[in-house]
């Protein structure tokens, strides 16, 4: 690995893999494609759970095309993924973890919220970072991993699905080769090169308003916290976001006037951060780039064998930091589930669960986001009215409040009751801090750091013995009888055992559902409706 | 939704305390004022189903 200079930051540039043995079609059981933050979130998953990847990546380095500025805030559930597949630590010491937003109209701050209140989890409500290094932490991890084989500079230029296979043609600096995969997951972004050739409908919309983000380096006294301004002198009375990352730069996000189409150049980006920072902040511009808002959604996340994540299978507006968040846990639903099917433990019927459980997640975030949008980019006049009276009453009654939305930032997703998901359940397990039966202090996700299994959490010390590899029966409770210990019984309240004897919980940490009366047939019942592999009780068909 | 009898407390008064707010109004301030006025009362009203069913009856297919 070469790191090289770009844009002041150092980036690394890895070898084009070269195939060995041109000529000879093999065939693997997941082929990921595209190495963006849901690609290699799931090779890694899979590799965590024993699963063989190939992942296949275009170019040979980490974010798009180098240091171009993507998504930067990493929400709590990608945390704990993160803290799951073993990287959080580099993370968190690289980026600026945060729990404070504020939106501001000129020097007023209008709403205020601080995500630390009611806090279970061992990792931060936010934490800011540059895409590219949770992309690099994140490819190291896959090149240490021997299940793992990662393919730079190797692109999809075609694919076909088979009965039983998918077949992908791969193109590298060395020539062509075809590849055949069981399974195939398309992550390759909002320009999907295989999703383009299958021809697959995405319905894409493309906001009127104009941003420019700039990042800056400068030093900076306040705190790490997020602001946005509705309206500021400094940009013309439009808005500005204005975000930390790491290495000392800021994320500074200009609102432009939608009717002014000319490209923003570095004298534009100059002259907009002079204005806002003051005459005497130095600064020096690292990246600078316009965007509009753009939606786009996939009727379905899975087309037979090839199966849609990320960027590719939708896009929303960025408020509330959606994108990259809701990429991580498509990958993190999909991951055990692919796993499973791949070693016969469960029916490949569990597969559909992923597109039940994330396109719905899809729609949700899309309307959430949209109404950021709305709300900052009122597209009429009538409708910039109700906005500006909204602030205005903000400004002056408490209550006003709650009604500015700058971005509802992005939380765990919430599974409905379906087929796979019992009635009260699909809810995310917060990563809180728990005593282990040997006495170490832990947390949630140590129970689940590898392999495939679900975690029977049970209230009463439990002789239950369910003869299924799959699952693992563990009492909790706040005495020294239980397997687990939770002192404060937060945990406990959280997961719901304050109303039912036991949990049953996923391997991506979310819940499949709770039992009153726990015994081997409602246990195995359970369980094998969270398989996909339990009678077709389904209550919303 | 009740829109069969009248709730409001000496409705005249509201009427013309209403109209005498807005009587020294621009247009576009009258617009702004009546927005206030709405989200301070759906604060009050503070129930969903008749704030929908208010949203609906409101509209040019309600009256």
């Amino acid at each position: 690995m070469i790191e090289s200079t770009r844009d002041g930051y150092r980036i690394p540039t890895f070898a084009t893999y070269a195939p060995s043995n041109e000529g000879v079609r093999t065939r693997h059981p997941v082929v990921v494609v595209g190495g963006g933050l849901s690609g290699l979130t799931l090779a890694c998953d899979l590799a965590a759970r024993g699963q063989r990847v190939v992942l296949l990546d275009e170019d040979d380095t980490v974010g798009v095309r180098g240091s171009a500025s993507r998504g930067i805030v990493y929400a709590q559930k990608s945390l704990e993924i993160f803290d799951r597949l073993g990287i959080f630590d580099r993370i968190a010491s690289k980026g600026v973890a945060w729990s404070i937003g504020r939106s501001l109209v000129e020097d007023e701050v209008v709403y205020s919220f601080d995500a630390a209140r009611g806090n279970l989890s061992c990792q931060p409500p936010f934490l800011n970072v540059q895409q590219f290094y949770v992309e690099w932490f994140l490819a190291e991890r896959l090149h240490g991993h021997p299940l793992a084989d990662v393919r730079w500079g190797n692109r999809l230029t075609d694919v076909r699905a088979n009965e039983d296979c998918v077949t992908i043609e791969v193109e590298w600096s060395g020539g062509r080769y075809e590849i055949d995969a069981d399974w195939v997951v398309d992550c390759g972004g909002l320009n999907s090169t295989l999703r383009n050739r299958l021809a697959l409908p995405t319905y894409p919309a493309k906001g009127a308003e104009r941003w420019l983000i700039c990042d800056v380096r400068f030093s900076d006294a306040r705190p790490d916290e997020r602001w946005t301004w509705l309206r500021t002198a400094a940009n013309e009375d439009r808005a500005v976001w204005r975000h930390p990352m790491a290495d000392g730069i800021w994320r500074i996000d200009f609102q432009l006037d939608a009717g002014d189409d000319t490209e923003p150049s570095e004298e534009t980006c100059c002259a907009l951060l002079r204005r806002l920072l003051g005459p005497d902040v130095a600064f020096d511009l690292v990246w600078y780039g316009p965007w509009a808002s753009r939606t786009h959604l996939l009727d379905d996340f899975r087309c037979g064998r090839i199966l849609f994540a990320g960027d590719s299978a939708h896009v929303f507006p960025p408020f509330g930091a959606r994108g990259g968040n809701s990429g991580i846990q498509d990958a993190d639903n999909l991951g055990w589930k692919l796993a499973l099917v791949l070693s016969g433990k469960a029916p490949e019927r569990l597969i559909d669960s992923y597109d039940i459980e994330r396109r719905a997640a899809a729609v949700h975030n899309t309307r959430i986001a949209s109404r950021s949008l709305r709300f900052v980019s009122p597209g009429t006049a009538q409708v910039r009215l109700v906005q500006e009276q909204v602030i205005a009453l903000a400004r002056r009654y408490p209550f006003a409040q709650a009604l500015v939305n700058t971005g509802r930032l992005s939380e765990a997703s919430h599974y409905e009751a379906s087929a796979f998901i019992g009635f009260g359940g699909g809810s995310s397990v917060p990563n809180a801090r728990i005593e282990l039966a040997d006495g170490r202090i832990g947390a949630v996700v140590d129970l689940f750091r590898s392999g495939s299994s679900f975690i029977l959490l049970t209230r009463e010390h439990s002789q239950l013995t369910v003869a299924n590899a799959m699952l693992k029966v563990l009492s909790i409770g706040q005495g020294a009888e239980t397997d687990i210990r939770d002192p404060t019984g937060e945990l406990i309240e959280r997961l719901g055992l304050s109303r039912h004897e036991a949990v049953l919980i996923r391997p991506d940490l979310h819940i499949a559902g709770h039992l009153d009366d726990v015994g081997q047939g409602s246990v195995r019942a359970l369980l094998a409706k969270a398989l996909g592999a339990g009678p077709p009780n389904i209550p919303w068909e | 939704m009740n829109v069969e009898t009248i709730a409001i407390p000496a409705p005249d008064d509201f009427y013309e305390a209403f109209c005498r707010e807005h009587e020294a109004l621009t247009p576009e301030e009258s617009a702004a004022f009546n927005i206030r006025l709405i989200f301070l009362l759906a604060n009050q009203v503070a129930d969903q189903n008749v704030l929908h069913a208010c949203l609906d009856a409101a509209g040019a297919h309600g009256v």
